[in-house]
């Protein structure tokens, strides 16, 4: 059931009600909270319900079992490192497994050896990679002492499956989210109406921009791209990167309002990436729970930039290709997150070479040529990313050498929906604080006919044809 | 303020709830309603509201056990043997010896075993082939060339039978023509392979069964490319040799190589060598773009065709393989991504040289897929599509004059919502439509594959069923095959109607039945027209000499007694001959099915109505459609009618059939306020009555009271025009059959039809017979011959015309099912019409035959009961019966 279905939004009014009304009583507001979001995964899928079951029960016991020993580091290691292992395992095993096996089938054919890859089968589980970073996160913190270990099943399992993130995240720590959950929830009318206006949001972006996007030119393009010239190419791949953050921050504006509406405050997953002038700065803006995740969790557990050049260096390809691999079960995903890695090598090289240069001391040019390498390193890169197999990524670069210029295959409507996305982007944030402060202000009904009217205007748009979110899939 | 204006949250959600529900309901524009089915269907709408979706799970063919459903369901297979409807039509699919026989196996009856269980899991279903007739006449039919020269593998001097598909990424896999050739060449033998690629067109990608396996120097030029390729011919694709190439094929059991070839000056020279020996040699020099076949016999047992290329450039845009003896061959030019905007970028000489060196037989153009996606993204709209598909027919036309041409349009395609469930594409059906039109126009055939895939939406079910790609736009293996299927079986259902047609005009013109030796019509669905030659005398006088009154009794069931079937049919004639008014209404409550037709009917007063079907034993008589309404004393019956025909000189004659009772005094009319006085003896027994009354004017209002003591048992009123022209009476009892009527009071309809005078009998029952069991068919046998003679001793002159059931399902386990005894019941009435001197209809043969009412309800001409039409699908039922009606009466009666 996804954020923008009807029923969706009429059960969220339900439970909102509910929730405020027991709102005082800290058991049964937590156990609505839970029974909402093991209903809202299971409208999908039930079954996957058993591996956040799983993944909470073995993050209550590491995380009592640490606490009993608070002086035994190498007993809390072990079982952090316990802990880590059966929470990547699952992950491997259902998003992993199949692509190493069938890799394994391949370089058997390669070497003329008779071996058929078993076909195990295995559903991939909504949300598995957001719920095994988060719970990795946990067991982590709790090791590091950054957060206490003696959490109950309940607030365990709340954590991992809370429903305006668990399939498609943010990746919540301790801190955002479980050391929240007993504190009595408050909101006030003005926060409230900030969440709504963060909900509205999120829709427009998701549904008026990045799926009219989608639907009218990108996705035709990728799935056949020797049908298109090389500038439509280009186009195509532009518009999936302007696809790609209006659906993904739309999807994070939505998670994040609709918990602003239970009195919880979500962290930011997005900060104007486009806006970056150079690759690092471009990841310090772009999923930030993400990112920020694995600087944390990763990158400086592996030393950071603290060692030597090399190891720095070194560092950055394992933390972008694990993190690209993250993505999905294919080779794709590996050579995108690799990509990236190389990028911010040679960036960082470049860096050492000329010198970084000062907050605020680049000047325009070198702003200018380091966004504009930012952002076509971005989106060659993402042509790994969004295409879906490789023969048709090969394509797509094969179509983009022949050079062709034609432009007859991008209609009107695709013209007006790139337009739209790029002036919806490049909008000031005083005149998006000035629309929410409008929205916040409005009378009720107002602000009833505003959502309306958007209901209305995405209705119109449903012709075209529209994708689930992206990153459901990861 | 009714609302805080402040920052309210739940407010807010109460407030935006309740504005998306008052707007659902006002009447407004739908772009302006939230939830714009609201007002007609609520419950539906709410619930679906607040009903989670359910998610499109994601299926592969191997996930569904068919051979498991195909045990499950035996019976299914027997929905279209084939060979039992060749040996219906006498065209037995026996293969003539000059003819490679194509054998049989087990695999292919097990194939067409899965594919019918896959068909009726998914709600497919076996459409018919529009077959547009090519003149007045209708004597030949825009297939007729491709049947004939069927027809002609069996004669004494056979030729091949070429079909040449043209298509997009949906025959370039060939899993939807290589069934449709399997199949053919099944039922007519082989031709061979037919025209093969070089290469496959897009190189290392796609299957390699419609190609030659070559060597990687050819340069592949197609008219898809970024830069089309100009100089393309029919296949859309061309592949030059710069250096020495080859090519090679599989030739087991080929006896002919013929190159498609295109000349260039300095060209070089194709060498072919059948398993590896040298057996001509092609020389490809000449002037620039010129198209030259070449033809090369193969050695008899050859395994192996090669070309080879030397000498200079060599432009070969394939080869076509065949056998010696004839057979049918199926080309498959499919192209991914073509459009008929794309293929007008063919060399228009160099296709119609390539085309008409095929002479084929049959063009089929299946296209149009691309175009509705190309229409869902705004890049075109129908109005240009239809232009360039125009184009694309004329060039067919024009270089393939002699031969059929069919197109087959796009298939069910979906879009993924973003709830993860399944829309269809809209545009798929726009671009059916025009299609459809432009077959007519141009006289070629069309086959819906929308339709035959279950009608818009279906797209769902073929995914559920694992048959689809997750594009939602191209079929899988196994979806293909289940396609290739459907178009080949519609392909020979129509012509076996075209066979059935064909060989009775003959029989005919033998039997000098159609008087003064005129050219007889096209029988089509009408059996034994000429038993209907004194009404069309009626009907002739009528239109001629604006002479007469010519009346039509309907006597029915529900389809009768729903109105909309005899509105139309009434509609219809009127248009051309006249109209004398609305006829029969029997008395009862009000109704809104008889307002638009200007009558409006309403008691008051305690009124009880029965009928024949909730009181089988009442032992009073019935009315002619079966009811009766008694009133009680005071109670009123008040009519009017209004004939838009009319005007105030015309003069209406009004008829009150009612149940004359001893002691019981006549009703009290009056017309348009007036008393009108009836005289006349006091009733000394009970029986029907009918009075008859004139009144000026065509818009009357009657109103009758039952002055007491007793009963006052009323039938209905007639209104009609003094004036020349159509009377169609609708005399229908929902639920009944021939029987019930036969059980009626037989002397009190003989009067009430004796008032009526009518001038043909249309006698439509069978649908409620179609779901007894089998031993019942005697019971309903019997009925008639007590039928006819009531109703000829009420109306001696009067001709009949029987038309048989609509098409019935019944739901048996879940599952819809041929109803019990529905072919019986047909046989039965046609036996009937024949041995009584009645004309016949056959009007489950007009709806599409088996099944077909469960593709009307998907295009939503009937109700989901797979009884009963919706109002379209009566009136275009009725249409397709007057329309046929007229065309006998036209031939019987040429039109001066």
């Amino acid at each position: 059931m996804s954020f923008h279905t009807t029923p969706f939004l009429v059960l969220l009014c339900v439970l909102f009600a509910l929730y405020w009304a027991i709102a005082r009583w800290r058991l049964p507001r937590l156990w609505l909270l839970l029974l909402a979001s093991l209903g809202f995964y299971a409208v999908w899928n039930p079954l996957p319900l058993l591996l956040y079951l799983f993944a909470a029960l073995v993050n209550a016991a590491a995380g009592r079992l640490m606490e009993r020993y608070p002086k035994d580091q190498a007993t809390r290691k072990t079982v952090m490192v316990v802990a880590v292992c059966v929470h990547l395992a699952v992950l491997v095993t259902y998003k992993y497994l199949q692509l190493l096996i069938n890799t394994v089938g391949t370089v058997s054919g390669w070497l003329h050896l008779t071996w058929a890859p078993p076909q195990l089968g295995l559903a991939h589980p909504l949300g598995l990679s957001f719920l095994t970073f988060q719970a990795i996160g946990y067991v982590v913190d709790v090791y590091w002492k950054h957060t206490s270990g003696r959490r109950s099943l309940l607030h365990q399992l709340l954590f991992l499956t809370f429903f305006p993130r668990v399939v498609s995240g943010p990746i919540l720590r301790a801190s955002d989210l479980l050391e929240k959950l007993d504190h009595r929830p408050t909101l006030s009318s003005f926060d409230g109406a900030q969440a709504l206006f963060r909900i509205t949001q999120g829709l427009a972006k998701k549904l008026l921009l990045a799926d009219v996007l989608g639907g009218s030119f990108v996705n035709p393009v990728f799935s056949n791209p020797t049908g298109y010239s090389a500038l439509e190419c280009v186009i195509a791949a532009v518009g999936y990167t302007l696809q790609l953050y209006f659906d993904f921050s739309g999807y994070s504006d939505i998670a994040i309002g609709i918990a602003g509406l239970f009195g919880i405050k979500f962290p930011e997953n997005f900060n104007k990436p486009y806006h970056a002038t150079d690759l690092f700065s471009f990841w310090n803006r772009w999923h930030l729970t993400l990112s920020t995740w694995l600087r944390d969790y990763l990158y400086r557990p592996l030393g950071g930039n603290q060692g030597s050049k090399l190891q720095t260096l070194r560092n950055t390809m394992i933390v972008m290709s694990l993190g690209g691999l993250w993505h999905g079960g294919d080779w794709r995903f590996l050579i995108w997150g690799a990509l990236h890695g190389l990028f911010l090598v040679l960036w960082r090289i470049w860096w050492w070479v000329v010198g970084k240069p000062k907050k605020g001391e680049s000047g325009l040019l070198r702003d200018v040529a380091g966004w504009f390498v930012m952002f076509n390193a971005v989106v060659f890169a993402r042509i790994f990313f969004r295409a879906d197999n490789m023969t048709l990524a090969v394509d797509m670069f094969r179509q983009l050498g022949t050079l062709t210029t034609s432009l007859a295959r991008v209609s009107a409507l695709t013209w007006g929906s790139l337009v739209a996305c790029i002036v919806f982007y490049a909008l000031p944030k005083p005149l998006f604080d000035k629309s929410q402060a409008f929205f916040v202000r409005s009378p009720v009904l107002v602000r009833a006919a505003l959502l309306v009217g958007l209901a209305l205007l995405v209705r119109q748009f449903s012709s075209i044809e529209s994708q689930p979110y992206i990153y459901l899939q990861y | 303020m009714l609302l805080p204006s402040g920052p309210h949250i739940g407010w807010t959600f109460a407030a935006t709830i309740s504005l998306a529900l008052v707007l659902s309901v006002l009447p407004l524009p739908d772009a302006l309603r939230p939830l714009p089915t609201l007002r007609e269907s609520p419950r539906e709408t709410l619930l679906a509201a607040v009903t989670p979706p359910t998610k499109k799970k994601v299926v592969t063919p191997q996930q569904i056990d068919w051979d498991a459903e195909v045990a499950d369901e035996p019976m299914v297979f027997d929905e279209l043997d084939l060979t039992d409807v060749e040996v219906e039509v006498e065209v037995r699919p026996t293969v003539s010896k000059s003819v490679l026989p194509v054998r049989r196996t087990a695999k292919d009856d097990a194939d067409a075993r899965r594919w019918e269980v896959i068909i009726r899991k998914v709600e497919a279903a076996h459409t018919q082939v529009f077959d547009p007739c090519l003149d007045a006449a209708c004597s030949r039919t825009a297939l007729s060339a491709y049947f004939a020269s069927l027809k002609a593998l069996r004669s004494d001097e056979p030729k091949p039978v070429r079909v040449v598909t043209i298509g997009t990424s949906l025959i370039a896999s060939d899993h939807i023509t290589d069934t449709a050739r399997r199949l053919l060449q099944l039922r007519h033998g082989s031709g061979g392979l037919g025209f093969m690629f070089v290469d496959r067109p897009t190189r290392n990608a796609g299957r390699t069964v419609r190609s030659g396996t070559a060597t990687e120097g050819w340069t592949i030029e197609k008219i898809t490319d970024e830069t089309p390729f100009a100089a393309a011919g029919f296949a859309g694709v061309g592949f030059t040799a710069l250096s020495p190439q080859t090519t090679k094929y599989d030739a087991t059991d080929l006896g002919r190589a013929e190159l498609f070839v295109v000349q260039q000056p300095g060209g070089g020279v194709i060498e072919v060598l059948a398993d590896g020996r040298s057996v001509g040699r092609v020389d490809t020099e000449g002037s620039r773009g010129q198209h030259a076949l070449e033809q090369v016999e193969l050695p008899e047992g050859s395994k192996e065709v090669q070309l080879r290329t030397r000498g200079g450039a060599v432009r070969l845009d394939g080869v076509a393989l065949e056998t010696t003896l004839p057979g049918v061959v199926l080309d498959s030019l499919g192209l991914p991504g073509a459009t008929a905007q794309v293929l007008l970028r063919e060399n228009p000489e160099l296709f119609a040289a390539q085309l008409a060196a095929r002479s084929p037989s049959l063009v089929v153009l299946m296209i149009g897929g691309n175009d509705a996606f190309d229409m869902s993204l705004n890049r075109y709209d129908a109005a240009k599509g239809r232009a360039w598909m125009q184009q694309v027919i004329e060039r067919v036309k024009a270089a393939a004059p002699d031969a059929s041409c069919l197109l087959a349009s796009p298939p069910d395609a979906g879009v993924w919502r973003m709830d993860d469930t399944i829309t269809a594409r809209k545009q798929t059906r726009e671009v059916a439509t025009y299609m459809r039109e432009l077959a007519e126009a141009n006289g070629c055939a069309l086959w819906d594959m929308q339709a035959a895939m279950g009608g818009e939406g279906a797209i769902a079910k073929w995914w559920d069923a694992g048959l689809m790609n997750r594009d939602l736009v191209h079929p899988l293996a196994l979806g293909g095959d289940v396609l290739g299927y459907l178009f080949e079986t519609a392909l020979e259902r129509a012509r076996v109607t075209h066979h059935k047609r064909h060989g009775r005009r003959v029989v005919a013109e033998r039997g000098q039945r159609v008087r003064r030796g005129q050219t007889p019509p096209p029988r089509r669905y009408l059996e034994n027209p000429e038993a209907l030659a004194p009404f069309f005398a009626r009907l002739r006088t009528l239109e001629r000499g604006h002479i007469g009154r010519v009346s039509i009794a309907q006597i029915g069931a529900s389809h009768t007694a729903a109105h909309f079937f005899t509105d139309e049919s009434r509609r219809l004639l009127a248009d051309r001959f006249g109209s004398a008014g609305r006829g029969f209404v029997a008395a009862g409550k009000s109704s809104a099915r008889l307002e638009h037709a200007g009558v409006t009917r309403s008691l008051s007063g305690t009124w009880n109505v029965s009928d024949a079907m909730k009181q089988r034993t009442s032992g009073l008589p019935w009315g002619l459609s079966g009811i009766r309404a008694d009133a009680q004393p005071g109670a009123r019956l008040v009519m009017s009618f209004e004939e838009p025909s009319g005007g105030p000189d015309d003069t209406a004659h009004l008829q009150l059939h009612y149940l004359e009772q001893a002691d019981q005094p006549p009703p009290e009319v009056t017309i348009d306020g007036t008393p009108v006085p009836i005289v006349g003896p006091p009733a000394t027994e009970t029986g029907a009555r009918v009075l008859d009354f004139a009144a000026p004017g065509s818009k009357h209002q009657v109103s009758i009271l039952n002055p007491g003591p007793g009963v006052m048992s009323l039938y209905g009123l007639s209104h009609e025009l003094m004036r020349p022209g159509i009377v169609y009476d609708a005399f229908g009892l929902p639920g009944s059959t021939a029987s019930v009527y036969a059980a009626y009071d037989q002397q009190a309809l003989a009067v009430q039809l004796n008032a009526r005078q009518p001038d043909l009998y249309v006698f439509f029952f069978g649908t409620n017979e179609s779901a007894l069991s089998a031993d019942r068919i005697e019971e309903m046998k019997a009925a008639y011959p007590q039928i006819f003679k009531t109703t000829r001793r009420a109306a001696p002159e009067a001709m009949c015309l029987i038309l048989a059931p609509t098409d019935r399902m019944s739901a048996k386990k879940r599952v819809w099912k041929e109803a019990e005894s529905i072919n019986e019941v047909i046989d039965s009435m046609r036996q009937i019409a024949l041995e009584n001197g009645c004309a016949f209809w056959d009007t489950r043969e007009v709806m599409g035959g088996k099944g077909s009412i469960d593709v009307w309800r998907k295009q939503n001409l009937a109700h989901r009961d797979h009884v009963h039409l919706t109002p379209e699908g009566y009136r275009k039922l009725a249409g397709e019966f007057i329309g046929e009606l007229l065309r006998d009466y036209d031939a019987w009666s040429p039109p001066p």
